[in-house]
This record gives structure tokens, C-alpha cells and sequence, in this order.
């Protein structure tokens, strides 16, 4: 047994999770990875990947297997109670993924709301731009569908499409169940589809090391902000901000991860006159980002617009007990009093200049924030809690199965007659059907399972 | 009474359970009542053809045809046994194997499919909801009765029937020839190929004659060229779909049956065995044979291995002496249970 491991699998309930897993630099594979090992200690568990080099903290060799999307290991696949896949807008993590769900019903997990920018590549390649349409149309009507084919055209762009048509459910196609990590996004998801739609707080794997003591710290005040930073990140807004600022020496920032060249913030630092207290360091190991978090003395976690989405990368600052300036929208609107400082994307400049000469003022507030935060991460978004959840849902499999397969037999037969018969008759026959499936698997829409109590169910 | 028997039948695939259908048929009418062979035709691929299969046939009405009731309802066959009637009565041939015994096995249609899971747990949520509401549930085995306790949880009663032309294969002269015989369809499930691995490994040249149509090409053609090396060429014969005339000669002639499925629900094999007076070779694992069969009293009991089935029929070949005594005590077996269709009618009729 590799050092370090807890005990062999227990028996019993077989799960099985589809996802991106360290050491591919996403946060849904650190994610993954911290709920993986917390399931492991609580039934039979198995990652499955196309990674050849995945690893996984907390599980045996033999519970990580990597799988071909072309040839799918089905009769290994079908033996699990039930299926978990993570869906994120990245094509090339995720593509694989939704090979095994439209094969394997299961639950998807969706860390993107917006998934346009994932299907969109099925636009690319003669061979799949169909389905790309179909897609569409399936999930956004007529309009959509023709607005795909100018997309495919080059007519319109990848923003106008994300904008119209985030294709939320599209993952699920042929999912028993969805889950996602925002309450508000998913109770509003839940009024589009018929299938269970779960609430869980995402979860983060850093609080197994212990927060720094923060305490009031002399200028220059070490700002960060990570991931992936497109212009929604605000980092122009930001570094306008600290130009704003009578002495804007008072603070550094140092970025980590990628930056998408159309933000341009190294020719704007150079503009501003901040040249020298802004650096790029890219992608860096996680123990080097790890120490820039302990180090810094406020995080700038900015998203504007944004779909909705909970940040791990929150949930990694409030691991550092870190303070934090968020966009007063989507998720972070939403997140409890005094943890973070918000930012109003109305009056962004002028909100982020204030919080930065509030902060040279007093630090006390915001490191209380940033406690604040900590404990609240311990509380609600523990990677146990969050795979306690997972198995009270991988219960309910047959119970969502069984809801699926009653949705899929009142579609197959609606379809069916309505190719034979006018709507007014159908309309009369209807209660007949309706009886039939409910006789058959229980009626589509009956109460939650059991599992929603925990897990927060809307359906 | 106008007696409903409510089957399905994967067109022209024809078995046991055809003929199960017609022989009840038969007996019905035969005891004074209207009788009506009710087949519904069952696709079981892809998988969601399934629970499509399944509301077919619960959006039937067979409480009345032509306007004149239908008194009672016989269940035979998945999902057939799940139309509705307020009369209905189940003798199950079996559930869909697929999704329950078989599940774990490489011969589960379903385990290895897309959508797999998600239609077996389809299944299993009906058949738990539909089987019981029939006003009663008997088997054709104790076999299958087990099954569904095991995995459904639902109570059963095994009736046995005789097997069709069973009078015919009693008045049999049987001679122990020099040939074992494997009366049944090439089907993965009755594991031809298990005798020919066993055939590979006997120490006497053991010859088999097989008979019986193939349900696929793909399994018959396997076969096929696994009886063509050289060990096995002269020793394998394939009749193929043969009469019944042609089938009792066989039985008359052959020194016993081999008969290996795995898992049967009941096996009309095993009970022309014993009407015609010869031992049965089965395994540890064949289910419905194993209700009749017991080891070195009408037949031999062997593990599904090659060698060991390979042990069983040298001893059979090497002892002709044996061969008789336990085909006799077959034949002594089969009067003494009883079985016989008063009993069965007497249960679905009630």
C-alpha cells in the first residue's frame, strides 16, 4: 500500500467519478481530487480519467483508471450504483466526459452554467457542426439553431452565442440528475428541466493546512489574483485603481496563472507607471501559489460579466484566511456578511480605490473578513461534507433512474402520437399515458428522494 | 372460461417457452375452456427498446375482446406478464435475464450496453411494482421461484409441467449407444462450447451429436470452427433444426444427454432424458437441471470446467452399465414426481 493511504476501499456502494484530476492545472481536477479521497473513506470509489499521468492524494492505483471516450469499458461502467461526471466549459478536459455520460446515465455535476464555449467547438470540425445545430435547437429552439449556422459561418461570435444561448442542461442530455455549486443558479435551473436538480456547496481541499495568523502589516500591501484571467477578471479596473491612488507605491500585485493577452495588463501596468509593481509569474507549482496566498495581504478575485459559477478560487483565498475584494454579482453577490468586500461593477474603479486607501487605513476589518471567510469554508465547504452528499444522492440512484426512465418513456410516447393524432386528442389520451408510465416507474415528477434533504434538491 | 395466455416472441426465434405457450394452449382447451396464445413481439436491443417494450404492453386492454370478457389472464414471459388484468395469474417462464442473474455474467445483454444500468434498474423498479399484482405467482422451476426472491423480494410457487410429446419420449426403446447427444438451441447461454472444450480434454474419442437451430449466426460459426480441428472433426456432428421424429431416434439411441446450461430456468432436456430412460450430464451451475439430477443416482453432476465435464463423460462412455442404471433411475425419478398438467391448470385456473 502506497504510503500515506487510509485503509483498503469499504464495500458496498460503488461510485464512480468522471473528471480532470491533478496534476492537469484546473481547479475542478483540485476539486475532484480532495472529494475523491473523502469518498474513498466511505464506499467503493473509482476515478475514472484519459489522463496517462493522473494522480490522486488519498486513493490506491487501482481506484484511478483511465478509459477510452472511443471504446468505452461500458460493462465496468454499468457496475457502479451510480455515475458522477464533472462538467467544465474547457473542450479538452470535459469532451471526453460527455462521451461516457451520453453512453452511462449518471449525475452531472456542473461546475459551468455556461457551457456555450464547450459546444461551440463541436462547430469547429465539419464532422460534428451538426450536432452542434442540433444541440442548439434542441436546447434553444429554431432562432438558435439558425444563429449556430451563422456561427458556424463566422457571422457572429463566441460571445454573442454565450451570451444568447449558455446551453446549461446540454451536458445532461441523458443525465438521471444535475448538480451544481450555486444555489440561485441551480433553483433557477430547476424551473428548466424536469430532472432532480441538486444544490451543493463546492467544496475545497486547502483546509487541511492550517491559515497564517494575519495581523496589520507595513506597505507596500502585497495584492494577488490567479487562474485563468480573461477581461472579466477587472485587472484593467484594477490597476486604474491603484494608478488612482495618491501614492500608488503603497501596493504590488502579483499574478499567477494564465493571462489571456487580450487584457494586455503588462502594456497597461507600463502606461500607468506601475511597471514595477505588477509581475506575471504564470502557471507555478500549487506549493509556490500556496506561499504567494499566505504571503499576500488581499486578494482581488473580480468577475464581471460572470455566469454564475462558485469559485474555487474563493474558496482557496478564504483557505488562506486571506481578505478579498469580489464583484458584487452572480455567486459572490450572494456570499455571507463580512467575509469579503464587495466591489460594484457600476462604480468599479472608484469601489476598488476605496477599499485599497480603507485598507492602508485600517486592516482590521478586512482581516476579519478574511477569518471570517475561513471559518465559513471549514463550515459549508468541507470535501467531506460535500462527498457525505454525493452518497446520500448515489442512493437515490434507483430512484433518479427510475424518474429518468419516466420522463424518457412520456417523451417517446407524446412524440409518438403526436405523430398520429391532432393535439385535442392527445390531449385526451394523455391521462391514459400518464398512468401507464407512473404504473410502470412511478410518475416523472414525484417528491424528492431522500438525499434531498442534505443536498439541497429543487426538483 | 376464455383463458388469455400473454407471451412475447422474438419473431422467428422459436424455443421452449413457443411451445410451453402452446402445450398450456392445448391443455386448456383440452380440459374444456377457450384458450388464446396472446404474443407480443419483443426486441430487447438497444436497451431503450426496453421500457418501450414495456408500456406496449401495459397500454393493452385484454380485459374483453369482441366484447366478450376475458375470464382470466396467464403471464408467461417479460414484459408480457405486465399487462394489466383484473384477473391475472403469473407463470413465469422467467424475468429479463439480462438485468438479473445473468447481470454479472458476459452473457448479460444489458451489462455491457449503453444504458445498461440505467434500463436494469428500469426493470427491476417494474418488475417489483408489476409482478405482484397479480392475484397469484407461480414459476416454471424452483429455480426461477428462487430467483425472484432473491431479487425482487416477491414470494412464488414452482409448478412443474411435463415436456411436450412427453408420452412419446416414455414409449421409447432406449439402446445406450455410442454417442452422447445435446438436444437443444446454440445459444452462449447453453454453452455448446463448454462440451467441445470438454470433448478436447476426454481420454476416450467421446463423440456428440448436437441438435438444435442457432439463435445467431456469430455463435453458430464459432462453434463451428471450433469442431473443425483435428481432435474434434470426426467425433462433432451438427444436425442443425431437426424433426421431431429424427429427435426421438436420437434420444432412443444416444448413451446419455449432455446437457450444461447455465443457470436454466427449467430445461425440457433433462425431462426428455429422463422419459426416454438416459442419464443426464449437467453442472453445478445449471439451475432447472439440478431439480432433477442428482449426482450418481440419474446423471452426473460436474463443474462448469472442461476438465471436469470432460471426467464426466469419459466415465459415461467407459461404463455403459452406468449410463443405463442411471437412465432408468431417471425414468423412475420422473413417474415419481408427478408431473403432469391437472396440477398446473389446477394452480392457474383456480
Amino acid at each position: 500500500m502506497p504510503a500515506g493511504l487510509g485503509p483498503p476501499p469499504r464495500q458496498g456502494l460503488r461510485i464512480h467519478v468522471f473528471s480532470p484530476l491533478p496534476p492537469l492545472m484546473t481547479e475542478i481536477a483540485n476539486h475532484s481530487e480532495s472529494v475523491l479521497a473523502e469518498l474513498a473513506l466511505r464506499c467503493d470509489v473509482t476515478a475514472w480519467t484519459t489522463q496517462a499521468d493522473a494522480t490522486c492524494r488519498g486513493l490506491h492505483p487501482g481506484q484511478v483508471r483511465q478509459y477510452d471516450p472511443y471504446d468505452l469499458p461500458l460493462r465496468e461502467m454499468n457496475a457502479a450504483d451510480a455515475v458522477f461526471y464533472n462538467f467544465g466549459n474547457h473542450a479538452g478536459f470535459h469532451r471526453p466526459i460527455l462521451h461516457a455520460a451520453l453512453a452511462v446515465p449518471g449525475i452531472a455535476v456542473l461546475h459551468d452554467l455556461n457551457m456555450q464555449h464547450f459546444f461551440a467547438r463541436f462547430a469547429l470540425s465539419r464532422s460534428t457542426e451538426a450536432a452542434y445545430v442540433a444541440i442548439m435547437r434542441r436546447h434553444h429552439g429554431e432562432d438558435a439553431a439558425a444563429d449556430a449556422r451563422r456561427f458556424i459561418g463566422h457571422e457572429v461570435g463566441i460571445d454573442l452565442m454565450a451570451e444568447r444561448y449558455p446551453l446549461p442542461l446540454a451536458a445532461a442530455d441523458r443525465a438521471i440528475a444535475v448538480l451544481g455549486q450555486n444555489r440561485g443558479a441551480m433553483q433557477a435551473l430547476s424551473q428548466q428541466t424536469r430532472l432532480p436538480a441538486y444544490f451543493l456547496p463546492l467544496s475545497t481541499g486547502f483546509l487541511d493546512v492550517p491559515a497564517p495568523a494575519r495581523s496589520p502589516a507595513p506597505p507596500p500591501y502585497r495584492l494577488i489574483a490567479f487562474g485563468f484571467i480573461g477581461p472579466n477578471r477587472r485587472l484593467a479596473s484594477l490597476l486604474h485603481a491603484i494608478a488612482a491612488l495618491p501614492d500608488p507605491g503603497l501596493f504590488t500585485l502579483d499574478i499567477y496563472g494564465a493571462v489571456e493577452p487580450s487584457v494586455g495588463v503588462e502594456a497597461l501596468a507600463g502606461e500607468l507607471g506601475l511597471d514595477t509593481q505588477v509581475r506575471v509569474h504564470g502557471f507555478v507549482p500549487a506549493e509556490v501559489l500556496a506561499a504567494a496566498l499566505h504571503g499576500a495581504h488581499l486578494a482581488v478575485n473580480l468577475r464581471y460579466p460572470t455566469m454564475g459559477e462558485a469559485s474555487a478560487s474563493q474558496l482557496r483565498i478564504w483557505a488562506a484566511a486571506l481578505p478579498s475584494l469580489v464583484t458584487r454579482t452572480g455567486w459572490y453577490a450572494d456570499l455571507p456578511d463580512g467575509t469579503v468586500a464587495f466591489v460594484d461593477p457600476a462604480d468599479e474603479v472608484a469601489d476598488i480605490t476605496g477599499h485599497l486607501l480603507a485598507f492602508h487605513h485600517d486592516q482590521a476589518p478586512y482581516i476579519a473578513a478574511g477569518r471570517r471567510g475561513r471559518a465559513v469554508a471549514e463550515a459549508e465547504h468541507s470535501p467531506g461534507a460535500y462527498a457525505d452528499a454525493l452518497v446520500r444522492i448515489a442512493g437515490d440512484a434507483g430512484v433518479l433512474h427510475r424518474r429518468r426512465g419516466a420522463l424518457d418513456l412520456a417523451g417517446t410516447l407524446s412524440r409518438t402520437l403526436g405523430e398520429l393524432m391532432e393535439t385535442d386528442d392527445l390531449r385526451r389520451t394523455a391521462p391514459g399515458l400518464a398512468r401507464c408510465v407512473a404504473d410502470l416507474f412511478g410518475p416523472p415528477i414525484q417528491e424528492a428522494p431522500a438525499s434531498a434533504v442534505a443536498a439541497g434538491e429543487f426538483n | 372460461m376464455r383463458v388469455g395466455i400473454a407471451t412475447v416472441q422474438v419473431p422467428f426465434v422459436r424455443g421452449g417457452a413457443e411451445m410451453l405457450a402452446e402445450n398450456l394452449a392445448a391443455q386448456v382447451r383440452a380440459a374444456g375452456h377457450e384458450a388464446e396464445i396472446i404474443s407480443i413481439p419483443f426486441k430487447w436491443y438497444p436497451p431503450r427498446r426496453i421500457p418501450e417494450a414495456m408500456a406496449v404492453c401495459r397500454l393493452l386492454d385484454l380485459t374483453e375482446s369482441s366484447g366478450t370478457r376475458i375470464d382470466r389472464l396467464i403471464g408467461l414471459k417479460f414484459p408480457a406478464y405486465m399487462i394489466p388484468h383484473p384477473n391475472k395469474v403469473l407463470w413465469l417462464l422467467h424475468q429479463h435475464r439480462g438485468a438479473y442473474e445473468l447481470w454479472d455474467t458476459p452473457l448479460s445483454d444489458l451489462r455491457g450496453a449503453p444504458d445498461g444500468q440505467h434500463v436494469r434498474a428500469l426493470i427491476h423498479g417494474a418488475d417489483r411494482r408489476m409482478i405482484p399484482e397479480a392475484r397469484a405467482c407461480y414459476t416454471i422451476s424452483r429455480t426461477v421461484t428462487n430467483r425472484l426472491q432473491e431479487y425482487c423480494g416477491l414470494p412464488s410457487t414452482p409448478i412443474y409441467h411435463p415436456p411436450p410429446g412427453a408420452p412419446a419420449f416414455g414409449a421409447l426403446q432406449p439402446a445406450w449407444g455410442d454417442f452422447f447427444l445435446m438436444p437443444s438451441r446454440i445459444n452462449p447461454t447453453k454453452r455448446q462450447s463448454l462440451v467441445l472444450d470438454a470433448m478436447e480434454r476426454t481420454r476416450h474419442p467421446v463423440r456428440v451429436v448436437f441438435a438444435g437451430a442457432a439463435d445467431d449466426t456469430g455463435t453458430h460459426a464459432a462453434l463451428q470452427a471450433q469442431s473443425a480441428g483435428p481432435r474434434l472433426r470426426d467425433r462433432v456432428t451438427w444436425l442443425g433444426n431437426i424433426a421431431e421424429a429424427e429427435k426421438l431416434r436420437l434420444y432412443e439411441g444416444c448413451r446419455a444427454v449432455v446437457f450444461p446450461p447455465v443457470d436454466e430456468d427449467y430445461g425440457y432436456v433433462t425431462l426428455e432424458a429422463m422419459l426416454a430412460s438416459k442419464a443426464v450430464v449437467t453442472c453445478t451451475d445449471s439451475g432447472g437441471p439440478l431439480e432433477f439430477v442428482t449426482h450418481g443416482v440419474n446423471g452426473l453432476v460436474c463443474d462448469p470446467s472442461p476438465d471436469a465435464l470432460a471426467q464426466g463423460l469419459d466415465r459415461l462412455w467407459e461404463d455403459q452399465a452406468a449410463a443405463r442404471e442411471y437412465g432408468r433411475a431417471g425414468r423412475a425419478r420422473y413417474a415419481d414426481m408427478g408431473i403432469g398438467w391437472e396440477a398446473v391448470l389446477g394452480c392457474l385456473l383456480d
